[in-house]
C-alpha cells in the first residue's frame, strides 16, 4: 500500500499527464552488465531462473523504462522497489522517478525541472516557505557548461577528473593547490565557482561576471529560469556547480533535490541522451529518481492509515451495535476500526 | 544552531582556540565533565566531543553540521562531505616507510602493514604495484623492525619514532592537515552561517 508520500507523488506526476509505467521485479542480467557504467552501483544481485537463464533483481529502473520504450516517445513515471548495495549490505529501497523521452526540448525539460522542485515539497514542512532559508532546493548544473567553465580556465583534459572532485567537495583551498600545480591562473574565480550557491538568476549572473567565456553554454539554464516561473518553482532553483554527479550517465542539465531534516539528497537527475543512443534508439531522455527510503527514514512519513472512528465492544450486544454502526460509517466513507474493549486497551498502553 | 563535532584529542582542543577566537565559544568545552553535548544560547553552537575518525560519519550523515577531520580520516574512509577549509594545523605526511637499505621485492607482492588500508591500495594501484596489506591498529613500526611486512604506510609528524626504530621515509603520498568539513545539506540551508564560519577559520 502506497504512504502518503508516494500518493502525493503519484497524483502530482499523474496530474501533468504522465502514465505509470510498471515493471517486474527482475531483468535479464546483460542489460545491467553492458549498461553498468550507467547504475549508481555496479554491484548487483543476481541468480539463476529455473530456465537457467542469468537474471538480476533491478538495481535501477531507467535502463528498464529506455529498453521498454522501443523507441517510441513517452511521459512515464514509477513507483518501484530497487535492490542496491547500502551500508555494505544490499537493501530493498523505494524509489519513485519520472522519465520523459522524446525530443528534449525547452518546455520538456523545465516541465521535468518542474516536476522535480514540486516532489521536493511533496515531503517539505509546510510550515517553512520553499526558497531562501526555506523547505526545500533544487541545485542545478550542466555539464556542458562545466566543461566550458574548465576550458576557460585552460584545465588540462587529464586534470579535468581531478578539478571535478574538487569541485564536488567545494574544496576551494584544494583548488588553490590545483591551479598551482597545473600553472592554471584564476584560481580566486574558479573557487567561488566551485563555492556558488545562489538563486539561478543571480548564479547566472555572477557566473557571467566570473567565467566570460561558458556563457553560451549556459543558455540552457537561462531558459530554464525564465520557464521555470510558469510552473511556480522558480523560488526553490539554485545554480550550483558541485552537483557533478556520474559524467558517464548524464550529458547536459543536471540537478539534485535537498529537503531540509534530510542529511543526503533526496532526488537527483538530469538529461541522459547517451542511454538511449546506446540502446539504438533515437530518443532524447530527460528525467529523475526519488530516493523515498533517504526521506522515510529521516523524517517518516505521515501516517494515513489510522482511522477515523474506533467502535469498542464487551460483550455480545454492542458487538452487534459496533458492527452495524460501522457498517454506515464505511458506508460513508469513513475508516472504521471496530475491536474488542479489553484488547483495545492493552495495545493502546502498549503503545503509550 | 550550528552543531559542531570536535575530534578528541589535542587537535580539537586547537581547533577549539580557532573557533573560540572566532567567536564561537561555548562555555565548559575543554571541561565538559561527564556531559557529551555542550550547547552555548549566547553564541547558538552545540558542541559534542567524538572520536576523530567518526567526525566524518556524524556529518555525513548531518548529526553535526560541520566538524573537523584530519585529510588521512578524509581519505581513509572517503565521507560524503564538503570540504570548506584547510585549517593548517595538525599538519604532517601521509608516507611509505621502511629500513634504509630498503629493496622493493618486485618478484612477488609488496607486503604493507598500515591503519590506513584504502590510502595505501588507492596510492599502490595507480603505480600498477601488486600489494599484500596487513591492517594493524597502532604501533605500525614493528611491523618490518619483526619482518612482518616489508614497509609500513602511516602518517609522519617529526620522524622521530622512525629513527628510533631505525626506519626512514621512503616516499611521501601527500600532506595531511586538519580540514572543516561541513553536511552537503546543511550547507544549502545554513548557507551564510557556515560561509561565514569557514572564512573566520581562514578559508580561501
Amino acid at each position: 500500500m502506497e504512504n502518503v508520500y508516494e500518493q502525493r507523488l503519484t497524483g502530482l506526476y499523474e496530474s501533468f499527464g504522465y502514465s505509470r509505467f510498471r515493471t517486474t521485479k527482475f531483468e535479464p542480467y546483460e542489460l545491467y552488465s553492458f549498461n553498468r557504467d550507467f547504475l549508481r552501483s555496479g554491484r548487483i544481485i543476481t541468480f539463476t531462473d529455473l530456465d537457467g537463464s542469468l537474471k538480476a533483481l533491478k538495481p535501477d529502473i531507467t535502463l528498464s523504462v529506455v529498453k521498454n520504450s522501443g523507441g517510441t516517445p513517452g511521459k512515464l513515471y514509477y513507483l518501484e522497489t530497487v535492490y542496491r548495495p547500502r551500508d555494505h549490505r544490499f537493501a530493498e529501497l523505494r524509489q519513485a522517478g519520472v522519465e520523459c523521452l522524446g525530443t528534449v526540448d525547452d518546455y520538456s525539460l523545465c516541465e521535468v525541472v518542474a516536476l522535480a522542485a514540486k516532489s521536493l515539497l511533496c515531503f517539505a514542512d509546510p510550515g517553512r516557505a520553499a526558497g531562501e532559508g526555506g523547505s526545500a532546493f533544487l541545485l542545478l548544473s550542466d555539464l556542458e557548461l562545466l566543461g566550458a567553465v574548465f576550458d576557460a580556465f585552460g584545465v588540462p583534459d587529464g586534470a579535468k577528473s581531478e578539478l571535478t572532485a574538487l569541485f564536488e567537495a567545494k574544496n576551494a583551498d584544494g583548488i588553490s593547490s590545483f591551479c598551482a600545480k597545473y600553472g592554471i591562473e584564476g584560481a580566486d574565480s574558479l573557487r567561488e565557482l566551485a563555492r556558488l550557491f545562489l538563486p539561478l538568476d543571480e548564479g547566472l549572473k555572477r557566473l557571467g561576471e566570473l567565467c566570460p567565456a561558458a556563457v553560451p553554454k549556459a543558455e540552457r539554464l537561462r531558459e530554464l529560469s525564465v520557464t521555470a516561473e510558469l510552473f511556480g518553482v522558480r523560488e526553490l532553483l539554485r545554480l550550483d556547480l558541485s552537483t557533478a554527479g556520474n559524467l558517464d550517465y548524464y550529458n547536459g542539465l543536471i540537478f539534485r533535490g535537498v529537503v531540509a531534516g534530510v542529511p543526503f539528497n533526496v532526488l537527483s537527475g538530469g538529461q541522459y541522451d547517451l542511454l538511449p543512443a546506446r540502446m539504438g534508439s533515437p530518443l532524447g531522455a530527460v528525467g529523475f529518481a526519488v530516493y523515498l527510503d533517504e526521506v522515510e527514514n529521516s523524517i517518516g512519513a505521515p501516517v494515513n492509515a489510522r482511522p477515523d472512528e474506533i467502535l469498542l465492544y464487551n460483550d455480545e450486544k454492542s458487538l452487534k451495535n459496533a458492527a452495524l454502526r460501522a457498517n454506515e460509517l464505511r458506508a460513508a466513507g469513513r475508516k472504521v476500526l471496530v475491536m474488542n474493549e479489553a484488547e483495545y486497551e492493552k495495545s493502546a498502553s502498549k503503545r503509550r | 544552531m550550528i552543531s559542531i563535532a570536535l575530534p578528541k584529542g589535542r587537535l580539537g582542543e586547537k581547533v577549539y582556540a580557532m573557533l573560540e577566537a572566532a567567536g564561537y565559544g561555548c562555555k565548559d568545552v575543554l571541561n565538559p565533565g561527564r556531559r557529551l553535548v555542550l550547547y552555548d544560547p549566547e553564541t547558538d553552537v552545540r558542541y559534542f566531543w567524538v572520536k576523530p575518525t567518526d567526525v566524518g560519519i556524524y556529518v555525513e550523515r548531518g548529526a553535526a553540521d560541520v566538524g573537523v577531520a584530519g585529510k588521512d580520516i578524509l581519505d581513509e574512509y572517503s565521507p560524503d562531505v564538503f570540504e570548506l577549509a584547510d585549517l593548517r594545523t595538525g599538519v604532517c605526511r601521509m608516507c611509505v616507510c621502511g629500513k634504509a637499505d630498503f629493496v622493493d621485492p618486485v618478484d612477488r607482492p609488496l607486503r604493507i602493514a598500515t591503519k590506513f588500508p584504502h590510502i595505501a591500495r588507492r596510492f599502490f594501484d595507480s603505480r600498477g604495484r601488486d600489494v599484500d596489506i596487513v591492517k594493524l591498529h597502532g604501533s605500525i613500526e614493528l611491523a618490518p623492525v619483526l619482518g612482518l611486512t616489508d614497509v609500513i604506510v602511516d602518517i609522519v609528524e617529526t620522524g622521530g619514532t622512525l629513527r628510533e626504530n631505525d626506519l626512514t621515509v621512503l616516499e611521501t603520498i601527500g600532506d595531511v592537515s586538519a580540514r572543516f568539513i561541513a553536511n552537503k545539506v546543511s550547507y544549502r540551508f545554513k548557507n551564510a552561517e557556515l560561509s561565514e564560519m569557514a572564512r573566520s577559520l581562514g578559508g580561501s
